[in-house]
């Protein structure tokens, strides 16, 4: 190799994750596998956002140690620490009571804020996802062609959000794609199939995809039921984790048939489908080109490039 | 002016220390005055360095301070009157540590507050790398450049331990990552990545990491994983070694593989590229600007990935000869006499 091409060998780096992928040797989930067996070892807070456990540990590293350490390799160090400590013990009491204090009051604090932002979850309308279980999760499918045909091509990973039963990830079982999907009977099933889907919330999931590493994604599913702000959030995400040049599918019910289709997880779900018009408008923000808009049977689909 | 002084909180034998000792070789061939001051002076290198009290400063010397933790020296300095320059060789962000070694937040939240401080005391703010660059501009710091570490590539060559050697030969390709350990280096995803390789790749394949760490938690961890990969034989977490053994792990290494996080510069790239490793880096922070193209630099660090790209270099002798080239040639603009020169001018830029 007299000419080193960086770029060519990535380009077959990729080229050979997605074959294995296909293949099987590199199986649906084994990244997440490898995640959760870390996740087991790792302290609680580094692996989510499990507030109660980082009060706990605000509140156990509180308590400011007003005793001096004196121990020390040289005898006569330890007998200096000591009296040191001694003549200094009431000033270094004073402060540390005051930093003590101030801790056991910021914490206190976080925990009625915390005790705030729970009920806040409890009086908005179908914020606990457990409220649709069962419910939906029957994304539109009759502009899955549209979907196809839009993504054909991709060269990289392609990302379904959410995955749902993963019926749309079958359709697309030519690309390098994968899915995300939250609700846990789902990702059972997907996974049962030989479907490589992430348990975890889209947005989660779109927070640690690295800058321009997809080649494309469908969003689907979220985009009915999600609130205002969760669906601007997708949108700025997609601009960021999508490379120059890839391609992005929104699936949606139109608002007009949303609460027809689906009046229960209509009146339980936080947010309702926009309208076609406000995702051209909100990828034309974002920097998306070529925006078309397919509509058919209740259901649209919004294709756009990066 | 005749005199450069440079503060650092603790003189000791290390990436840091070796390099004050060359901006001090090189102010004296500039016909400069020039001290070394620190909090602490380590015993094996006595001499070399004087303690706070000893300076006794002139209004007309220019105080050199290397940022890289908080300390008393920042506040030392920020209290004198003579000209400042600040050398940042960059602080890693205090959230990596407060789950799993929480007595060094402390000091690394208040490293990052005096060089924030510093900014509108300083004459002069230099940068390890661009990376380190752009942090000083975001903190207000007005007039700065980039002049990487002096570091005497000729010290990379180091005896080798040949027992060492020998205990670490006759096993299959062998990963190596040499680095302090800490949960910023990403070790956890190196062994999730050689995990992945060994199911897939080469089931005799080895890892090794190598490097001192003071996160007892984080290394723990690390052992657990490597036993619940049930790769007990297959992982060496080895802790601090001789200079000896560091140069036998590099000899009988087939890849150098980083997955680092966040880093300042990265001298251990520069290390493998001596060796003639083949590299393979996750490019985040300054690493893509350290390693140039004397490696393979990912976009992302997901196992299948790395343990791809790995793979992709381990089984094409060509490419493993065309990244040590390339390597070799990177490594030559790190050589003292290029680096000299740019300090060189940074240095005469405050004196004159």
């Amino acid at each position: 190799m007299s000419d080193l091409d960086l770029s060519q060998v990535l380009q077959e780096i990729d080229d050979e994750v997605r074959a294995r992928r296909a293949s099987g040797d590199f199986p649906p989930g084994m990244e997440r596998d490898l995640d959760l067996v870390f996740a087991r070892f790792a302290p609680v807070s580094v692996n989510g956002d499990d507030l109660e456990g980082l009060i706990s540990a605000a509140d156990r590293t509180s308590f400011i140690d007003p005793v001096l350490p004196t121990e020390s390799r040289l005898p006569a160090v330890s007998i200096l620490k000591r009296v040191e400590r001694k003549l200094l013990g009431w000033a270094f009491r004073h402060l540390t009571q005051q930093v003590t204090a101030f801790g056991g009051v910021v914490v206190q604090a976080l925990r009625l804020l915390g005790r705030r932002v729970e009920r806040l979850e409890e009086v908005s309308a179908g914020a606990d996802p457990a409220l649709l279980a069962g419910v939906g999760g029957n994304a539109p499918a009759a502009l899955d062609d549209v979907v196809v045909a839009h993504l054909a091509g991709c060269s990289g990973r392609v990302l379904v959000a959410e995955a749902g039963d993963g019926a749309l990830l079958r359709r697309l079982s030519d690309l390098d794609v994968y899915g995300v999907e939250s609700r846990a009977t789902l990702v059972e099933s997907a996974a049962l199939a030989g479907l490589d889907v992430r348990d975890d919330a889209v947005l989660d999931h779109l927070r640690l995809v690295e800058e321009g590493a997809l080649a494309g994604m469908v969003l689907v599913g979220i985009v009915d039921r999600a609130p205002v702000g969760a669906q601007v959030a997708l949108v700025a995400h997609a601009a960021r984790v999508l490379g120059g040049g890839s391609r992005l599918a929104v699936v949606a019910t139109s608002p007009e048939s949303w609460g027809r289709a689906n009046p229960i997880e209509a009146d339980l779900s936080p947010g309702r489908p926009l309208h076609p018009e406000t995702w051209v408008h909100l990828l034309g923000q974002h920097g998306f080109v070529d925006v078309s808009v397919t509509e058919r049977d209740g259901a649209y689909v919004v294709a756009a490039t990066r | 002016m005749s005199a450069l002084h440079q503060f650092l909180p603790v003189l000791e034998p290390g990436a840091i220390g070796a390099h004050s000792l060359e901006v001090q070789r090189l102010c004296h061939e500039l016909g400069l005055a020039s001290e070394i001051y620190a909090e602490e002076v380590r015993p094996v290198w006595h001499g070399r360095g004087r303690t706070l009290k000893e300076f006794r400063g002139r209004g007309d010397d220019v105080l050199l301070y290397h940022v890289a933790i908080g300390s008393g020296v920042a506040d030392f300095v920020a209290g004198r009157v003579e000209p400042l320059v600040v050398d940042h060789h960059n602080i890693t962000p205090a959230s990596y540590f407060a789950e799993w070694e929480p007595d060094v937040v402390h000091g690394i939240a208040w490293g990052r507050q005096q060089l924030a401080r510093l900014a509108g005391r300083t004459t002069l703010g230099l940068a390890d790398s661009g990376f380190n660059r752009g942090e000083l501009e975001a903190l207000g710091y007005g007039r700065t450049a980039v002049a990487p570490i002096l570091l005497d590539t000729s010290t990379f060559e180091r005896a080798v331990d040949e027992a060492a050697l020998e205990r670490l030969g006759g096993r299959g390709r062998a990963w190596l990552f040499v680095g302090r350990v800490a949960p910023h280096k990403g070790q956890h995803d190196l062994i999730k990545a050689f995990a992945a390789y060994r199911r897939v790749y080469d089931g005799d394949a080895v890892l090794r990491i190598v490097g001192a760490s003071s996160a007892d938690r984080y290394v723990a961890a690390l052992h657990d994983l490597v036993s619940a990969l049930q790769l007990d034989d297959a992982v060496d977490i080895t802790g601090g070694v001789s200079d000896g053994e560091l140069a036998a792990h590099y000899r009988a290494a087939d890849v150098f593989v980083c997955v680092s996080e966040h880093e300042g510069f990265c001298v251990p790239l520069l290390e493998a590229m001596h060796h003639r490793l083949p590299i393979v880096a996750y490019g985040s922070t300054a690493v893509p600007e350290t390693l140039g193209a004397g490696g393979l630099c990912l976009p992302g660090k997901s196992p299948t990935t790395v343990a791809a790209a790995v793979d992709r270099v381990l089984r094409d002798p060509a490419l493993q000869r065309a990244l040590a080239d390339a390597g070799e040639r990177r490594l030559a603009d790190f050589d003292l006499s290029v680096t000299r020169a740019t300090w060189r001018a940074a240095i005469e830029s405050v004196v004159a």
